[in-house]
């Protein structure tokens, strides 16, 4: 495989691209990343899994040291699942290898129309789901300091957490449950990280919201902080098959990383459902363009 | 605030300083290596992994693609080492369970890189 000049800065503003769409949409990107470097720019399958898989460990790594500074991301519950996660993807990354490129676009354009459908379907789920929520302890104090956090280490439990909501003005308790359903859905998010090079956010997030009882804010930080170490787990069995492209990896996540701050600043003035389900049918139009090559049998 | 407040606040700022470490020593490496490879044209070696002192020993001739290779082992270095300053940070504090949940993650990275590298 050889590189030129102009593919490089090619995948540089593709890496761009999916960096602004990601944060604007509150995705890693892979699910736009992996299409674009394999339809648009003719990049073998399994280059740009693994391609993708290493700019998930930086957007992670970037918006994790966030999350962890602020205390929305639960470091305790994160970690327990990273066992999940971690098994997950070193199985997703050994089967990937098993596969021929044409089924691996199959099953990437499978995932694809289950995470086409939550994306269109966003916030509004989410939000009726909210009002359902955990008690907090919403408290005002007015001054602009960050008041002191209420002393219930007994109300959350071990793996419960407790953190500061700008948007609530108050500090928000939980407690973790049903944890084992939890790693049962973190192995199966791994697994498609490792298989697909996407983060699985989009399957993870959810969940924690929903089974575990996890207030949003604290899921969406929680499930960033582990995709990290998920996807090295798969990223160093790319790599040791010589699957990971130096150049393109590089520009790809350096146009990430760009384009992911760029996105954040871009967040504030676009975004809705409008965007968010423009991007929901365009992820059904790509699934569908993947399904047509594997039946006609042109992947590379 | 409590004194495991100010523990727990410690660790997250450790952990946040790891994470940010890594992602500018990795983002420079990138950088710097791309801007190499793309001002000296050379033949691509292939995607062979190469061992870790030939890495460092073209890296300091200014070779992109070992500058890049360096700066990718360095990204997916990070996590890892994040993985490692909470297993220590919970150890430290008495937290033993999660100290060995932690422990176990890096157990599973390490079969990880042996199945990949092995």
């Amino acid at each position: 495989m050889t590189t030129s000049l102009e593919t490089v800065l090619i995948v540089l503003a593709a890496g761009a691209a999916t960096g602004v769409i990601g944060a604007v949409l509150g995705t890693g990107g892979g699910v736009f990343l992996v299409p674009l470097l394999v339809l648009a720019l003719g990049v073998p399958m399994h280059y740009a899994v693994a391609t993708s898989i290493v700019t998930v460990i930086a957007t992670s790594s970037a918006v994790a040291s966030t999350n962890v500074e602020r205390g929305t991301a639960n470091m305790r519950l994160g970690m327990t699942l990273e066992l999940g996660t971690t098994l997950g993807a070193i199985a997703g990354g050994l089967t990937a290898a098993w596969l021929a490129p044409r089924a691996l676009e199959a099953v990437f354009a499978a995932v694809l129309l289950p995470t086409a459908y939550l994306m269109w379907k966003g916030r509004a789920s989410e939000s009726a789901i909210a009002e359902q929520n955990l008690p907090s302890d919403a408290s005002n104090h007015g001054d602009g300091a960050l008041p002191a956090a209420p002393h219930d280490g007994h109300a959350v439990g071990a793996l419960g957490a407790r953190y500061h909501d700008e948007s609530e003005g108050g500090w928000v308790s939980y407690r973790v449950e049903r944890l084992p359903a939890a790693l049962g859905i973190s192995f199966f998010a791994g697994n498609l990280s490792g298989l697909l090079g996407i983060g699985g956010g989009v399957f993870k997030v959810p969940a924690l919201h929903l089974v575990c009882n996890v207030p949003m804010k604290a899921a969406a930080a929680t499930s960033n902080f582990m995709i990290g170490v998920t996807a090295v787990a798969s990223a160093v069995l790319y790599y040791g098959r010589g699957q990971i492209h130096p150049h393109i990896t590089a520009a790809a996540v350096l146009g990430v990383l760009g384009g992911s701050a760029a996105g954040s600043i871009v967040n504030r003035y676009v975004g809705g459902r409008a965007v968010r389900r423009l991007f929901a049918a365009l992820l059904v139009a790509v699934a569908a363009q993947m399904f047509f090559r594997t039946l006609r049998g042109a992947a590379p | 605030m409590k004194p495991e407040d100010d523990e727990t606040h410690r660790l997250q700022r450790w952990v946040h300083r790891s994470l940010l470490a890594g992602l500018v020593l990795s983002g420079l490496l990138l950088a710097l290596g791309l801007a190499a490879a793309t001002r000296v044209s050379r033949p691509e070696d292939g995607q062979t992994p190469q061992p870790m002192r030939a890495l460092v020993e073209s890296a300091a001739r200014g070779e992109g693609e070992a500058l890049m290779t360096l700066g990718l082992l360095a990204l997916m270095a990070t996590p890892v080492i994040r993985v490692g300053v909470l297993a220590a940070g919970w150890s430290v504090e008495g937290e033993l369970r999660f100290a060995a949940v932690a422990a176990a993650v890096l157990i599973l990275l390490g079969a990880s890189l042996f199945l990949g590298m092995g």
